[in-house]
């Protein structure tokens, strides 16, 4: 049955002009996400300058930035491939199960995989891998570097101890812009 | 014309020290300044820099993360830095991120981004600002620029140019009133040469000296300066002294030649009385003390005439050595026992032509006077050696250049005091009172400067003196060095011939006259040479018998124009005093054979005799 046989007309302008109204209400926010992944993509790559890993950990050519789960970022993340950094090539990665994130250098964890947190980290406790996130109070389950919305801004939140325990050394001024310091448990609330 | 000809030489040194310390000052303190000035800059500059690098550093981070309010809080940190004025993030894209400005009431917009893409530093009039790319590791994230005043630093460079001025015043002053004191070190000299130098010109005071201080050429020029004073004035005193001397000797030479002129004719006459008394022996005899007065006094005039450099009539090559030898033991008894006389005769003298009696004469007399000048014992020494005198030496020596020979008399009397030195030569001058003629180192005087030489006195008051004559040394037999000729008895020169006798003294000429026509000879009397001369064109003459010195015309002159218009006439020249002005102008065996005023009858009439014996 076709629905024009089935809705009166009036009835059809009315939902007509409601998809409308909720095309002009969601379409700034369906914008805003859009800025929003590609400022995150681009600190993902900045933050490929504040980092040292173990240098056993590295690939003499290639920096591995892996996405776990489904993310509008990866879309953002794209033209990153194969751009360099600080002499080596970037490489992106998409990778379905945690186990595969242990050759990584950089792994983004999707919001999809907010339940299986401690599994990732219980996977990766022996790998210098950098996790970031824009999950909630993700540093402070364990995560290494965060992104979190703070006044329509997009802000970092470190827990410097993760990543001692993981072998990654984060640049001092990376700590100086985060706006949370996680060490051992105790937060430090900065900008 | 050279510049700074007419400044002195203490201004012009005063201008040269003055002017160089004031240039090295002046460049050191100007490269000195110039190299503050860069120094400074340099180091703001590099400070700036610094500043620039390390909140470039600071604000990486929050470029990356584009967090401006920490960007903000660094830039705010340059409150404490006075001189920064503004300070601007910008994005690498150009875009303004944070800024910073000291000046709160006004805002000062960041520069354009293209205004200022150059990195680096740059300095205008007031301010240096400074660029310089942010990056994190080789990732450019945007662009620091800091702009500092440059005000104070302007200011305290004014101040220290200011300061700089004040030092160069004070270093001109100070450099002024060192030149003015260190040219005295340089001029000190060669003004006082200067002075005295002018001294000498305006007053012809030579006595003044030049003081000599240190040892540099300046003091060496000082030296040769008083050496050259010493010299002239050496000279002066000879010339000085043969000047008088020839003045003196101008004035005896003349008294002797009239008084010849006279004792000629008291001879002469007295010889003719003396021939016409022959029977009367009481006349004879007063003839006889009239001739034999006239003798002793043409002795005298004989003597005065050496002096005024009468006549080497009677010079002969002469070795010294040989006639001191010979003279030791007369010379020995002459000084006496109390004084010792020592010879020190060097081998191999040269010979001299010189009148041998008349250097007897003198080494006599010099031999007297040192037994005068000794009280009590002392010695006398005489010396003789050879001296070759060279072109450089002449000045100072007095002497032509030459070879001489030496003769020294050195004794060690009483000396002489430095007048009875300047006037010991003179006639008449003597220290002896009456005992002395003054007439003996005249004599030796005219002796030595006769015969071509030069005689110098050195003295010391209490110490003795040293008498040094120089004689030229004898290389060429120039004068007849026949035997002096011995009167003769006068009976046996008769002759005959045509004689013109020439002479301006009357009683001469008529004594002269009277002899010869007693002997047989004509006579033509005339008194001067241009009569001589007429005559001459008149009558044929045998004899040219003529005087040499008379007015206006003298006999050499009227002996070369007779020999040149009448060659076959005789001459015989007679001469009391010689001169040698026109000498010239007659042969040398003429001039040579000259007969000596008073000349004797008996002479006279064998040199006619001899002249006129194929006529």
């Amino acid at each position: 049955m076709r629905i024009n046989l089935i809705l009166p007309i009036m009835m059809r302008f009315n939902i007509f002009i409601c998809f409308l109204l909720a095309g002009f209400i969601a379409f700034p926010t369906i914008l805003y996400a859009s800025q929003e992944d590609k400022i995150k993509a681009a600190y993902l790559y900045q933050l490929t300058y504040f980092t040292e890993w173990p240098k056993s950990t590295l690939s003499r050519d290639t920096l591995s930035i892996c996405i776990l789960g489904k993310d509008k970022i990866g879309k953002e993340l794209a033209p990153l491939h194969m751009r360099q950094s600080g002499g080596v090539h970037i490489e992106i990665v998409y990778i379905e199960r945690p186990i595969d994130a242990s050759s990584c250098n950089i792994l983004y964890i999707a919001n999809t995989e907010k339940k299986h947190l401690s599994l990732i980290f219980d996977v990766l406790q022996v790998e210098s891998v950098l996790t970031v996130s824009s999950i909630k109070d993700f540093v402070k389950q364990g995560g290494i570097i965060g992104f979190a919305i703070i006044n329509n801004t997009v802000r970092l939140e470190v827990n410097y101890s993760a990543a001692l325990k993981a072998g990654i050394t984060l640049s001092a001024k990376l700590l100086e812009v985060a706006s949370l310091v996680v060490n051992d448990k105790v937060e430090v609330k900065h900008l | 014309m050279k510049p700074l000809s007419f400044v002195s030489i203490r201004n012009k040194l005063i201008l040269i020290i003055f002017s160089v310390s004031m240039i090295v000052i002046t460049v050191i303190g100007s490269v000195h300044f110039i190299l503050d000035i860069q120094h400074v800059r340099k180091t703001m500059a590099q400070d700036l820099t610094s500043l620039t690098d390390l909140l470039g550093n600071r604000s990486s981070a929050a470029l990356a993360f584009d967090i401006s309010k920490l960007a903000d809080e660094n830039l705010a940190s340059l409150t404490y830095i006075p001189n920064i004025i503004q300070a601007c993030v910008y994005k690498k894209e150009g875009e303004v991120f944070s800024r910073y400005q000291r000046e709160r009431s006004k805002i000062i917009n960041c520069p354009k981004i293209e205004t200022i893409q150059e990195i680096g530093f740059k300095f205008d009039d007031s301010q240096l600002y400074i660029v310089q790319d942010i990056f994190q590791q080789k990732l450019l994230l945007g662009k620091i620029y800091i702009a500092s005043d440059l005000t104070p630093i302007n200011t305290m460079l004014r101040n220290i140019g200011i300061f700089s001025a004040m030092a160069l015043a004070a270093a001109a002053l100070i450099s002024f009133v060192l030149a003015s004191w260190m040219q005295h070190f340089i001029s000190k000299s060669i003004i006082q040469i200067s002075r005295v130098a002018k001294s000498i010109e305006e007053k012809g005071d030579h006595s003044q000296r030049v003081k000599i201080e240190g040892n540099d050429e300046v003091a060496q020029l000082g030296g040769s300066f008083n050496e050259m004073l010493d010299a002239l004035e050496r000279q002066n005193t000879l010339m000085n002294r043969s000047k008088k001397m020839d003045a003196l000797g101008q004035l005896t030479g003349g008294i002797a030649h009239d008084y010849n002129n006279m004792l000629g004719v008291i001879l002469g006459y007295s010889e003719l009385l003396e021939g016409a008394l022959n029977d009367q022996p009481k006349l004879l005899k007063y003839a006889s003390e009239i001739s034999h007065a006239g003798e002793r006094g043409a002795m005298l005039t004989k003597k005065l005439l050496s002096f005024s450099r009468g006549s080497q009539q009677d010079a002969s090559s002469c070795d010294i050595n040989s006639l001191l030898l010979g003279a030791e033991l007369m010379l020995g008894k002459t000084l006496t026992v109390r004084v010792k006389l020592s010879l020190d005769l060097q081998e191999g003298l040269w010979l001299t032509w010189i009148d041998e009696g008349g250097l007897e004469d003198a080494i006599l007399n010099f031999s007297i006077n040192a037994m005068h000048a000794i009280e009590g014992s002392g010695q006398f020494v005489i010396q003789t050696r050879n001296q070759t005198v060279s072109p450089s030496t002449v000045n100072v020596s007095g002497l032509k250049p030459g070879d001489y020979v030496v003769l020294s008399f050195k004794d060690t009397g009483c000396g002489m005091d430095k007048h009875t030195q300047e006037r010991v030569f003179e006639p008449f001058f003597t220290t002896k009172g009456e005992k002395g003629t003054g007439l003996g180192l005249s004599q030796a005087y005219g002796y030595v400067k006769q015969h071509g030489g030069l005689i110098k006195v050195q003295s010391q008051l209490g110490k003795g003196t040293i008498f040094t004559l120089y004689f030229p040394r004898y290389v060429q037999k120039t004068r007849n060095d026949s035997p002096i000729e011995q009167p003769t008895n006068q009976n046996e020169y008769t002759g005959n011939g045509t004689i013109l006798l020439v002479d301006d003294e009357v009683a001469l000429l008529n004594l002269s006259s009277a002899v010869l026509e007693e002997h047989g000879y004509t006579v033509i009397a005339v008194d001067s040479a241009e009569k001589a001369l007429k005559i001459l064109t008149q009558q044929t003459v045998d004899l040219l018998l003529s005087d040499v010195l008379m007015p206006e015309m003298d006999g050499y002159q009227l002996t070369s124009i007779v020999k040149d218009k009448y060659p076959d006439i005789k001459i015989q020249l007679v001469s009391g005093f010689s001169d040698v002005h026109n000498v010239d102008l007659v042969e040398n065996a003429l001039y040579e054979n000259t007969l000596i005023k008073p000349v004797k009858s008996a002479v006279l009439l064998k040199r006619v005799g001899e002249l006129l014996k194929d006529c």
